[in-house]
C-alpha cells in the first residue's frame, strides 16, 4: 500500500530490554498484514554497534516506506551509546530526529551540554530522560538543574517541549508501592504546537513499566512515489513497440555521411524514432517493495484472499 | 551455531569519502568519481614506448553485413538496455530488416572514416551495485557501479572491437604472457604457463614461489593519449587512431 503523505510518526518507548515486546510491536505498528518476525522486512533496523563492551541502549527502526527520504544514522554527529541521531533527506532539506536515553548519572544529558555547539537544529528529540521535573509532572515540587539544562539544550537545538494531548504518567513502577512519574518527553521545532498530534499511549504498554509516546513530524513537502516508465516483458505493449521499431528504423534516410553532422543527424533520427515508440507504448509504475517482476494480479488476488481467511489452503495457493 | 552471531547491520550509515559523510547527491557523485577515476587525466611520459616498433599502417576496409549480424548474434537477449530501453531483443527483431543493417552498416563506416561518435551513442545510465557480503557499506569501494550505454552504440562497438581482436592476433600485437581479453587464449593457458615454470623450477632443483600482483582500478586508469599511441604503434589505420580520439572524449 503506497500512501502519500507529508507527515513521519514517531513513536516513542524505552521496551526495558524486553525483545518479545519489541518484536509484537513491529508488528502491529506496520499498517499491513505482514508475515515475518525478527528481522523484520518492513523495517530497517539501525543501532550504534557496541563499542568497549558497551551495548548501545538506544535504537531506531524506520519504516521501509521513508526509504525515500534516504535514513540515514548519523555517528559522525553524535557517537555515544545512549544517544541515536537519525537523518532525514527531501530536497535540499534535511531533517534531524534524535532518540535520547539518560540514565540515572544523566549522562547522556551531560554529554549534550558539552557537545551542543557542534549539533545542528534538530527537528524532533524524545526518549527517556529519567529527569523530573514540576514543569511537566505537577506531582513534583522541584526544578533541579538537570531540567534547566535538559530545556537549555533544547533551546539551542530549535526545540521545546511539546505535552502531549492527553498528558500524565509515562513511568509506572512494576512495584505498585512505588510512586509513578512523568519522564518521557518529546520535543519538537519551537512554535511548530505539535500538541494536538502528541500523545501518550497507555494501551501500548504491554509488560514494560514505559508508557510509549507517539506524534508526527510535517515535513515540508510530500513524498513522492519513486516512478518509472516500462513496457512489460512480452505484452502487447511490447509486440507494438517492435512493430513500430521495425517501421521506423528502415524508413531512416541515410544519404551520404561524409561530416560529423550527417552522423549526427542519423544518430539523432535513430533516437527519435527509439523515443518515440518509447513514449506511445511505455507506462508508469510506481517503485514499491512489490516490483519484482514474478509479482503478478494473481499474486495480490492470493494474499488478499489469505488476509481475508487466514487459512492453511490459502496460504498454500498464495505460495 | 550461526544465529548466536552477531548480527551484522544493514546499511544505515551514510557513504564516508574522505572521512566525510556523504549525504548530498553532488558529494555522492563525487565520492564515486574521485575512487574509480582517480588517475583519470595524469601526464604520462610516451617515450616508454619508444623501444617498440612502429609497425606498417595497415588498411581498414568496410564493414560488411555479416560483421555486424554475428557481432549480435552473440549478445544476450536478457541484459539491460541503455537509457533509450532498447534491448537486444529489440534490436534483432529490427534487424532482421536488409534495410536496417545496411543503415547501421553504413553509419558504422561513416563513424570511422570521418572519425566522428555521437552523442547519442555516449548517453548512459549509470547504476551503483552494492557488492554481496562487504563487511560494511560506508564506502564507496563496497559499490560497483555499471554503466549502461545505447545498444546500437555497443553493436558499433562490438564490430570494432571484433575488427581489433582480428588484428592483435592476425599481426601477433598482443605480449604472450598476456592472456586475459585475447581471443584464442584463456585462465587455462596462464595456469598452465605458470605450473610449467614451477615445474621447469623444480626440475633444476630449485625452489619457486609465486608473487602475485593486482592493479588496482587498471581498466579506469587506462591513459588515454598512451592508447591512442599504441594503436598508431600496432599499425592500425589512422582512421581508427582518429576515431578513438573522438571516442574518448566526453
Amino acid at each position: 500500500m503506497v500512501v502519500r503523505t507529508k507527515d513521519i510518526r514517531v513513536y516513542s518507548h524505552n521496551v526495558a530490554k524486553n525483545y518479545l515486546n519489541l518484536d509484537v510491536l513491529l508488528e502491529t505498528l506496520y499498517n499491513d498484514f505482514v508475515i515475518g518476525a525478527p528481522m523484520h522486512p518492513e523495517w530497517l533496523y539501525m543501532v550504534r554497534p557496541p563499542q568497549n563492551d558497551q551495548a548501545p541502549r538506544v535504537m531506531a527502526f524506520v519504516s521501509k516506506q521513508l526509504e525515500k527520504l534516504r535514513p540515514s544514522m548519523r555517528t559522525d554527529l553524535v557517537d555515544h551509546r545512549d544517544i541515536f541521531v537519525l537523518s532525514l533527506f527531501q530536497g535540499n532539506n534535511t531533517y534531524n530526529l534524535m532518540n535520547v536515553y539518560s540514565d540515572d548519572d544523566k549522562t547522556a544529558i551531560l554529554y549534550l551540554r558539552d557537545h551542543v555547539d557542534e549539533l545542528p537544529s534538530f527537528h524532533y528529540m524524545g526518549g527517556d530522560f529519567n529527569v523530573h521535573s514540576s514543569v511537566w509532572d505537577p506531582e513534583v515540587t522541584h526544578h533541579w538543574w538537570a531540567a534547566t539544562t535538559l530545556l537549555e539544550i533544547a533551546a539551542d537545538l530549535d526545540l521545546e517541549r511539546t505535552e502531549p494531548s492527553n498528558p500524565g504518567l509515562t513511568f509506572i513502577f512494576h512495584n505498585a508501592d512505588l510512586r509513578p512519574s512523568v519522564i518521557d518527553l518529546m520535543f519538537h521545532r519551537i512554535s511548530e504546537s505539535a500538541r494536538s498530534r502528541t500523545r501518550r499511549d497507555p494501551d501500548s504498554k504491554g509488560p514494560t513499566d514505559h508508557i510509549p509516546l507517539t506524534t508526527t513530524i510535517v515535513l515540508d513537502s510530500v513524498i513522492e512515489d519513486v516512478t518509472r516508465r516500462t513496457i512489460t516483458c512480452g505484452s502487447d505493449a511490447e509486440k507494438a513497440f517492435i512493430d513500430d521499431l521495425r517501421k521506423g528504423v528502415p524508413a531512416i534516410v541515410s544519404g551520404t555521411l561524409n561530416t560529423a553532422a550527417d552522423i549526427d543527424r542519423v544518430a539523432q533520427a535513430l533516437a527519435d524514432v527509439f523515443s518515440s515508440a518509447w513514449d506511445k507504448h511505455s507506462h508508469e509504475v510506481c517503485i514499491t517493495k512489490r516490483s519484482q517482476p514474478w509479482w503478478d494480479d494473481e499474486c495480490t488476488k492470493f494474499l488478499s484472499q489469505y488476509k481475508l481467511e487466514k487459512s492453511h489452503k490459502s496460504w498454500l495457493l498464495f505460495r | 551455531m550461526e544465529w548466536v552471531k552477531q548480527r551484522k547491520l544493514p546499511a544505515c550509515e551514510a557513504i564516508q569519502y574522505n572521512a566525510q559523510p556523504c549525504h548530498e547527491m553532488d558529494d555522492l557523485w563525487n565520492a564515486l568519481h574521485n575512487t574509480h577515476n582517480s588517475a583519470s587525466g595524469r601526464e604520462v611520459d610516451l617515450s616508454v614506448l619508444d623501444p617498440l616498433p612502429t609497425l606498417q599502417e595497415r588498411d581498414w576496409p568496410p564493414f560488411s553485413a555479416l560483421e555486424l549480424t554475428d557481432a549480435l548474434s552473440s549478445c544476450s537477449s536478457r541484459s539491460s538496455p541503455g537509457p533509450d530501453h532498447i534491448t537486444w531483443a529489440h534490436l534483432k527483431a529490427v534487424l532482421e530488416n536488409k534495410k536496417s543493417v545496411q543503415l547501421l552498416v553504413t553509419l558504422a563506416d561513416a563513424c570511422i572514416c570521418v572519425g566522428h561518435w555521437p552523442k547519442h551513442f555516449k548517453d548512459s545510465v549509470l547504476v551503483i551495485i552494492p557488492k554481496p557480503g562487504k563487511p560494511t557499506y560506508s564506502t564507496p569501494k563496497s559499490f560497483r557501479p555499471i554503466v549502461l550505454l545505447n545498444t546500437v552504440g555497443k553493436l558499433i562497438e562490438k564490430m570494432i572491437s571484433n575488427r581489433l581482436q582480428f588484428d592483435r592476433i592476425k599481426y601477433d600485437l598482443v605480449h604472450p604472457n598476456q592472456v586475459g581479453v585475447v581471443r584464442q587464449r584463456s585462465t587455462e593457458d596462464g595456469g598452465l604457463f605458470l605450473t610449467h615454470l614451477v615445474r621447469t623450477g623444480w626440475a633444476k632443483g630449485k625452489k619457486t614461489s609465486v608473487l602475485a600482483f593486482d592493479i588496482a582500478q587498471f581498466f579506469p586508469s587506462l591513459n588515454h593519449a598512451m592508447l591512442l599511441a599504441i594503436l598508431r604503434k600496432q599499425g592500425f589505420s589512422s582512421f581508427v587512431g582518429r576515431f578513438f580520439a573522438s571516442y574518448l572524449v566526453d
